[in-house]
C-alpha cells in the first residue's frame, strides 16, 4: 500500500514553494520535515507499490559505492513490484516517494541545494526540479530523479536477452542521452524502436565512435524516419536495417 | 522515388469528412475501441491496410493494431488500461504494406512499406474521466442531460452527454480554463453532494466523503455543522474563492466602475 499526494496538494505545494521562503527550510540535508508542509494531503491506494526502507538504504549504498545510477535503477525497478505504466505515470505517487522514502537519495545525488550560496542557486526552482512532480509528461517522468530511474529501466529492459538489462546499461552510459535525448523521444514509447537504437549505439561505441556524437545524431534521424509513417508499425529489424543504412 | 513527404501525411483524398468513426468505451480493466468504416472502397486499394495507433504520454505507450474489417465494416479491439495513462491519443491510418507503386485517387505513386497514405480519424480519449480533482471526475454517458453520480466509492462523477464531453476533453486541457472548470463544474457538484449528505445517511462511508470532509475542515467547516444556507459559502471557501477567481480570470480588464455592469 502506498500514499499518493492529491492533485490539489501538488498544485498548492508548487505555489507555496514559489511564494514562501520559509517552506524551503523543511528541505534539510538529511531529511525532509513534513510538519511545515501542512498543504500536503495524501490518499492511500493499496494498488500502488511501496518500497522497503532497507532497499532504499541499499540503493543509497550502491550509489555511494559506484557513483553510477544503473544498478540503482535496476534495484528500484525490481523492488517496485506490481508497478504498471499507468501507475508509474502518476506524479502524486512519485512526489510522495521523493519526499519520503527517496528524500535522502535525492539529497545525496543532487546536493547543490546545500553546497552553493543562496545567491548562486534558485532554491525554489531547484526543489521544484528535483522533488516536486506535477506533470505526467514523458519528459518530466524521465527527468525527475526517481521516476526517471524506473522509466529508464522499463523502456530498456529486454526480456528476450540472457541479460535482460544489457540495453539498460547502454542507456545509463550517459545521463543526457537517458534523460534528455533518447528518453524523451516519442519513438522511445515503442519498445522495438528504442531497443534497436540502444543496440546500435552499443555496436557503434564498441567500434570506437564517440557516444556523444552518436547520441546527438541518432534521435533526430529516427524522428525523421517517423515523419511520414507511424513508427509503431515497424519491428526491431526494420529499425536496425534503417540505422545500419545511416553513417554516423 | 518518393513524393509523399507532405506532412501530415494526407495523400489520399477521402470522399467524406468522416471516412471512419471510432467509439471508445471503458470497462474495469480495458479500453475498447470500435471502428466503423464508412468508406469501404478503402479496403479495395491494393498493398494497403488500415491500422489503429494508440499512444499515451504518461504511460510512454505507443502501439499499433492492424484492423481486419469484417463484412459489416466493423472491427473492435482492446487495450489493457494499465498500459495507458489518463489521456490516450489515437489515430486510424491507411498504410502501405509493401514497397511499390500504389494507385490512389487514380494516380500511381511509389510508396515504401509503412508509409502513411491517409489519416481516417484522429482524436484523444480521457480515461477514467478527467480526474481534475482528487475526488471528482468527469465522464460521458449516452443521455442528453447532465447527471451527478454519488454512488461510486472514490469519486463524485459528473456525467456529460457524449458530444459535450468530447468538447470538454479538449477545453479542459487549456490550463487557462481551470477557474471556469472549478466554478462551473466543481462548485455546483460539491454543493449538490453536500445537500445529499444532509438528507441521506450512509454517504460518510465513501472515500470521496473523507476527502471532502478533510478539505472542508481545512477551511474551518465541519460537515456535521453545515446547514443549507452555509453550503454555498463553505464550498466557495474550500475551492479557494472560486467565484472570485472566475471573475478575475474572465474579466481581467474591468475597471472599478465597470463592476456595476455585473450588478
Amino acid at each position: 500500500m502506498s500514499k499518493i499526494i492529491t492533485p490539489d496538494s501538488l498544485s498548492q505545494l508548487v505555489i507555496n514553494i514559489k511564494e514562501s521562503e520559509n517552506i524551503l527550510f523543511n528541505y534539510t540535508k538529511n531529511n525532509f520535515n513534513p510538519d511545515g508542509l501542512d498543504v500536503i494531503s495524501t490518499i492511500y491506494d493499496p494498488t500502488f507499490p511501496s518500497i522497503d526502507e532497507n532497499i532504499v538504504d541499499k540503493i543509497v549504498e550502491i550509489y555511494r559505492r559506484e557513483g553510477n545510477e544503473c544498478e540503482v535503477g535496476i534495484l528500484l525497478y525490481e523492488s517496485l513490484e506490481n508497478m504498471t505504466p499507468r501507475k508509474a505515470g502518476n506524479p502524486g505517487y512519485w512526489t510522495q516517494m521523493n519526499h519520503h522514502s527517496f528524500y535522502k537519495y535525492i539529497a545525496i545525488r543532487w546536493p547543490r541545494l546545500w553546497e552553493l550560496e543562496s545567491a548562486e542557486l534558485n532554491s525554489s526552482k531547484y526543489i521544484l526540479d528535483h522533488w516536486v512532480q506535477v506533470s505526467s509528461s514523458q519528459s518530466d517522468l524521465m527527468r525527475y530523479p526517481i521516476s526517471g530511474l524506473w522509466w529508464s529501466v522499463h523502456l530498456s529492459i529486454d526480456e528476450t536477452r540472457s541479460d535482460k538489462y544489457e540495453l539498460t546499461r547502454v542507456l545509463f552510459m550517459n545521463d543526457t542521452l537517458r534523460t534528455r535525448q533518447l528518453g524523451t523521444a516519442r519513438f522511445a514509447r515503442h519498445k522495438p524502436a528504442i531497443h534497436a537504437v540502444l543496440e546500435h549505439i552499443q555496436d557503434l561505441v564498441e567500434q570506437g565512435i564517440s557516444l556523444e556524437k552518436v547520441a546527438n545524431l541518432i534521435t533526430p534521424y529516427v524522428n525523421m524516419l517517423g515523419g511520414i509513417r507511424p513508427l509503431s508499425y515497424f519491428d526491431k529489424e526494420w529499425f536496425k536495417h534503417k540505422l545500419n543504412d545511416y553513417h554516423f | 522515388m518518393k513524393n509523399n513527404y507532405e506532412f501530415p501525411y494526407r495523400t489520399y483524398e477521402f470522399v467524406s469528412d468522416a471516412p471512419c468513426e471510432v467509439n471508445i468505451t471503458e470497462s474495469e480493466q480495458s479500453l475498447h475501441f470500435e471502428v466503423f468504416l464508412n468508406e469501404t472502397e478503402l479496403l479495395q486499394i491494393d498493398k494497403t491496410e488500415i491500422v489503429l495507433e494508440m499512444e499515451s504520454s504518461s504511460s510512454m505507450h505507443r502501439s499499433i493494431r492492424k484492423l481486419h474489417f469484417t463484412n459489416d465494416q466493423y472491427v473492435c479491439c482492446s487495450i489493457d488500461l494499465e498500459l495507458v495513462g489518463t489521456i490516450v491519443e489515437y489515430s486510424v491510418f491507411i498504410v502501405a504494406t509493401e514497397d511499390g507503386d500504389i494507385e490512389l485517387n487514380g494516380k500511381s505513386e511509389y510508396h515504401e512499406k509503412g508509409d502513411c497514405l491517409g489519416i481516417l480519424s484522429s482524436d484523444k480519449h480521457l480515461c477514467d474521466g478527467d480526474v481534475f480533482s482528487s475526488f471528482i471526475r468527469v465522464n460521458s454517458h449516452g443521455l442528453s442531460n447532465i447527471e451527478y453520480d454519488l454512488s461510486q466509492n472514490d469519486f463524485i462523477t459528473i456525467k456529460l452527454p457524449r458530444e459535450v464531453y468530447q468538447k470538454y476533453v479538449h477545453w479542459q486541457m487549456d490550463t487557462e480554463n481551470t477557474p471556469l472548470i472549478v466554478a462551473s463544474m466543481a462548485y455546483p457538484v460539491i454543493q449538490y453532494a453536500l445537500f445529499e449528505i444532509l438528507h441521506n445517511d450512509g454517504m460518510n462511508e465513501k472515500n470521496w466523503y473523507t476527502i471532502l470532509e478533510t478539505l472542508l475542515k481545512r477551511s474551518n467547516f465541519l460537515i456535521k455543522d453545515l446547514t443549507i444556507d452555509l453550503i454555498p459559502g463553505a464550498v466557495d471557501q474550500m475551492l479557494d474563492s472560486c467565484i472570485n477567481k472566475l471573475i478575475d480570470a474572465t474579466s481581467s480588464d474591468l475597471v472599478e466602475d465597470d463592476h456595476t455592469l455585473l450588478g
